[in-house]
């Protein structure tokens, strides 16, 4: 079992959808987050006064997938939240350890 | 037993799914557990007690209103006496009572002690209002009733009215002041189940009047309103019987879920584009805005009977005009219907005293206006003074959603704007609005007026605010129609505007507005904000700042109406981003395009093509526009750049050898564009040349052609009170020229200058600390170096100079003083183009800066 976290931009959710869904993937937990990395926030000079952008709003998507998937999944979101300028996001790969599903009880294979 | 009594109510079930009447079922249900008490206490034969006990029904259960799940509240009083026997009566009444898995709310006290614990718990005080003898002692019973109306309320009136009040206050603080949420509480929430109780109490504590039909005769109610609210109480009391065998439980809030459902077990059908939820939905609004508004007008009422309203208001009772008057903290109207038949226009002018003073309106006047709304005909609806007196209204009102929510309810809005009907309380089924249509609408005004005053900075490129005021009352108006809203919305306003007397261009203005209000939020969520054609595209749909300002303001406004899940910090900051995006295509007023998203190649290939055009059919060039940067191409407008260019071919021999400064006048400060040949140490030299001629530069925006010309624009002060023509700016060039062609020292000159002041300006700017900020962090592309000092002429000489030694190239420069500090903020890159990253470098030019503020000082 693996999760998998990617922060993208905002605009690339539903594109990451499709792709995910022509895949077969058709459960994900989406939230809206802010931060920066090598993007870094900006400053807007505008008309003598400054708005400083210190976080960018980019939206996480949690997956949880058995190992075999993960590679064709990440290769997925890649692709499909790809711009090619900076601030495009970032995919994390984590083990889990275990999955319940909270209304039969079942577990991990059968609980995703 | 127990057997019987499931059967009881199973049959009871089986009775309401057949359509039985919600009073008959709690009456009935009443009734079975009643019975169920009485015989559990019967059986256990309890001896010794004869007298000396009596059970008693509190609460809802006391009113023989007893739904299907509800708490059965139940008091066990007892005489003092006999106390030892009284664990063996609990135990023979409350056991069975629990086995039957209802909630069940118990005391066991003596009349004594139900009176400190009526002080103490005030839910316990209410609860014995509807006390009601079950079992057992009359005696007992009557002897707590009179301490009861002994203590709290045979002379505590006003105190209970006023507990009552900051009660109701506490809940509609607690489940939503609206009666128009997504899931309301038809229990707590306003216009439920506890609005019809605390007007029930209030009227038996006050008045000595014990139901309905007395509160009617009292002459509280008129028939009609009796009626009506008697309907609304009847649904209420059916929806909640609903609720209750649908969730099996004791649930009084109508989730979303079950909406659907009950709507379809009431026999609401979709029809005519509606569907039949949020038919079912408006039905309920209806029931709940009935109770809240009847209770309202009830509560104002005591208020007066009692001599409680006014109290604490700072406003003094006035005639405001005629016709209409303060008295003690209400709007009253007291014009009769003659008068108002003659002058119509007094319906309006009520509103506008309330506008002015924030008061709220009498609730007679409520109810008198209300039957006047047929009064307001076409012809007051065309009139130019309506429309001003209504623009008065939104703009101006002191508070705004009590003005607008009086004004829905009275009826008036919708005799104002007669489209209005088509929204009033339409349900809209989803997750996202919490509001029905025509309240969400009139929060959207309330959110706009909030705006307003907050967001200065967006607010002063609108150039229509009542535009963009009716454009937030009117910006949904399109629902329900079946077809896209905002489209249909459009249509509709280019009427309404016509009416509001809105010249054309206001008109269209307001159409656009309202066929595009989803138009930043769809698009700010779902489009790359650093795409410049997208972002291009905007601008061409939106067309001017003005526009842009105002769908920015109604879209937050509208957001923010909607609901929790519309608006957040994520959601505003992109929103945001991309009405600053937009902006600078839009706004090319006198600082021209700045810093349009420094690192995105279309929007230079986009402004480097508006500059082509402007340089269209203008001769030969000295430069290729081709070979501009495109740092430079983002920090002026493409008119600004095609001038420099034009300059640059007309004057090429001066600006080959020596130099060309262009005066233009701005609003406070002049901009002098100067154009020159690159050479080390420029900049120290144009600072030089201008403190020596009393100018203080306040902006520097510094750049190199490929070709090597120099393009500078400095924006400058004048120190010593000469005006634009009286600057001799010949003489000025001159001293420039002969500076960079190292003719003229300026270090001394300006020492000689300056040195008769410099000792008593130093001591008069006192000791401000100069500090040097090296920042690689706040910009991808530049070192800044940020340098507080004390402001003292020629300080920026000096700074400069110290740069220039060390090989440095400024960029670009802000200069700004704040009380007797100078902060400079300098972008700059070393010789070799590079940012400034070695830390012995970094150490070494915060020392030669520093030392030469300093040294400037001496």
């Amino acid at each position: 079992m693996k999760k998998i976290e990617a922060i993208i931009k905002p605009f690339k959710l539903d594109d990451v959808k499709d792709a995910l869904n022509s895949i077969g993937i058709t459960g994900m937990t989406v939230s809206e987050v802010k931060g920066y990395g090598r993007q870094k926030g900006h400053t807007e000079i505008y008309r003598g006064a400054e708005y400083i952008v210190d976080f960018i709003p980019k939206v996480k998507i949690e997956i949880i997938v058995a190992a075999d998937q993960v590679d064709k999944l990440v290769d997925t979101i890649r692709v499909a939240a790809n711009t090619g300028k900076i601030g495009d996001g970032k995919i994390f790969v984590l083990p889990v350890e275990r999955v319940v599903r909270v209304r039969t009880g079942e577990e991990d294979r059968d609980a995703v | 037993m127990i057997s019987v009594f499931r059967a009881e109510r199973k049959a009871l079930e089986d009775s309401w799914a057949k359509g039985s009447v919600g009073g008959d079922l709690l009456l009935d249900h009443c009734r079975i557990v009643d019975k169920y008490i009485i015989d559990s206490y019967e059986q256990s034969e309890i001896e010794g007690c004869d007298g000396r006990i009596a059970l008693v029904a509190l609460g809802g259960y006391g009113r023989k209103e007893l739904f299907p799940f509800s708490d059965v509240d139940l008091m066990i009083l007892y005489h003092p006496k006999v106390k030892k026997h009284i664990t063996k009566v609990t135990d023979a009444v409350l056991y069975p009572l629990w086995d039957t898995g209802l909630e069940v709310g118990h005391g066991v006290r003596t009349v004594a002690e139900s009176i400190s614990h009526a002080r103490e718990d005030y839910f316990f005080l209410v609860a014995l209002l509807d006390a009601r003898l079950l079992h057992g002692s009359q005696d007992l019973f009557d002897e707590l009733i009179k301490a009861y109306r002994k203590k709290f309320v045979d002379g505590h009136r006003e105190g209970f009215v006023e507990k009552m009040k900051s009660h109701r206050q506490s809940r509609r603080e607690r489940f939503g002041s609206h009666s128009f949420l997504l899931e309301p509480h038809i229990k707590e929430g306003r216009g439920g189940m506890r609005d019809i109780q605390a007007m029930m109490w209030t009227a038996r504590v006050v008045f000595g009047l014990n139901t309905l039909d007395d509160i009617q005769g009292a002459g509280l109610l008129l028939e009609e309103e009796r009626n009506e609210f008697l309907d609304a109480m009847n649904t209420l009391i059916r929806l909640r019987c609903h609720l209750h065998f649908v969730s099996k439980r004791k649930n009084d809030q109508l989730y979303f879920e079950q909406q659907e459902e009950v709507a379809e077990a009431f026999e609401y059908r979709t029809s005519g584009g509606v569907r039949g939820v949020e038919r079912f939905m408006r039905d309920v609004y209806n029931v709940l805005q009935t109770i809240s508004v009847t209770s309202d007008l009830f509560f104002d009422h005591v208020d007066e009977v009692l001599g409680l309203a006014g109290k604490g208001k700072l406003i003094a009772d006035k005639v405001v005009e005629n016709g209409i008057e303060i008295r003690t903290g209400r709007v009253h109207l007291t014009a009769s219907r003659s008068q108002i038949l003659a002058k119509p226009q007094t319906l309006i002018r009520v509103f506008l005293a309330m506008a002015r003073t924030g008061l709220p309106m009498h609730y007679r006047t409520r109810k008198s206006i209300s039957g006047c709304v047929a009064l307001i005909t076409d012809k007051e609806r065309t009139s130019p003074r309506f429309a001003k007196s209504f623009f008065t209204l939104l703009l101006e009102a002191k508070d705004i959603a009590l003005l607008l929510e009086t004004m829905l309810e009275t009826g008036v809005l919708t005799a104002c704007v007669p489209e209005f009907s088509k929204i009033a309380t339409l349900a809209q089924h989803d997750l996202y609005h919490i509001y029905t249509v025509d309240r969400h609408s009139l929060q959207a005004v309330a959110e706009l007026h909030a705006l307003v005053e907050n967001w200065a900075r967006v607010v002063r490129n609108v150039k229509d605010i009542k535009v963009l005021y009716l454009a937030a009352l009117l910006h949904d108006i399109g629902k329900g129609s079946g077809r896209d809203h905002s489209l249909e919305g459009a249509e509709l306003a280019g009427e309404i505007g016509k009416r509001f007397c809105l010249n054309k261009k206001e008109c269209s203005t307001l159409q656009f507005l309202i066929r595009y209000h989803l138009f930043i939020p769809e698009n700010a969520l779902r489009r790359d904000l650093n795409d410049a054609v997208f972002i291009k595209r905007c601008a061409e749909t939106i067309g001017d700042m003005n526009r842009l300002s105002m769908l920015y303001l109604l879209s937050v406004a509208d957001s923010k109406a909607t609901g929790p899940s519309a608006w957040s910090e994520w959601k505003a900051t992109l929103m945001e981003d991309l009405y600053l995006k937009v902006s600078p295509y839009l706004d090319q007023g006198r600082h021209g395009v700045q810093d349009v998203a420094a690192h995105e190649e279309q929007g230079v290939e986009w402004l480097r093509e508006q500059i082509r055009v402007q340089l269209k059919g203008k001769g030969e060039l000295k430069i290729d526009p081709e070979t501009l940067s495109p740092d430079y191409i983002l920090s002026f407008s493409p008119e600004a750049i095609a001038g420099h260019v034009l300059t640059q071919r007309d004057n090429f021999q001066r600006i080959r050898q020596k130099s060309l400064i262009v005066a233009s006048r701005a609003d406070e400060t002049w901009s002098l564009l100067i154009m020159t040949t690159d050479r080390s140490g420029l900049l120290a030299k144009i600072c030089g040349v201008m403190a020596l001629n009393n100018l203080s530069v306040v902006k520097a925006q510094i750049f190199t052609w490929g070709d090597g010309t120099v393009v500078d624009v400095i924006d400058v002060q004048s120190t010593n009170g000469l005006s634009f023509a009286e600057k001799d700016w010949a003489a000025l060039n001159n001293q420039l020229d002969l500076a960079i062609e190292h003719r003229m020292g300026l270090s001394h000159r300006l020492y000689s200058k300056l040195s008769s002041t410099y000792g008593r300006r130093a001591q008069m700017v006192g000791d401000v600390a100069s500090k040097i900020v090296v920042d690689n962090e706040s910009s991808d592309n530049y070192s800044i170096i940020e340098v507080y000092a004390a402001d003292l002429p020629a300080q920026l000489y000096h700074i400069t100079q110290a740069m220039a030694d060390f090989g440095l190239n400024i960029h670009k420069a802000y200069i700004a003083t704040e009380v007797e500090q100078l902060i400079d903020v300098f972008y700059v890159l070393d010789s070799r183009g590079h940012k400034l990253t070695d830390k012995e470098f970094i150490k070494e030019v915060t020392g030669g800066v520093l030392h030469s503020i300093s040294h400037s000082a001496k």
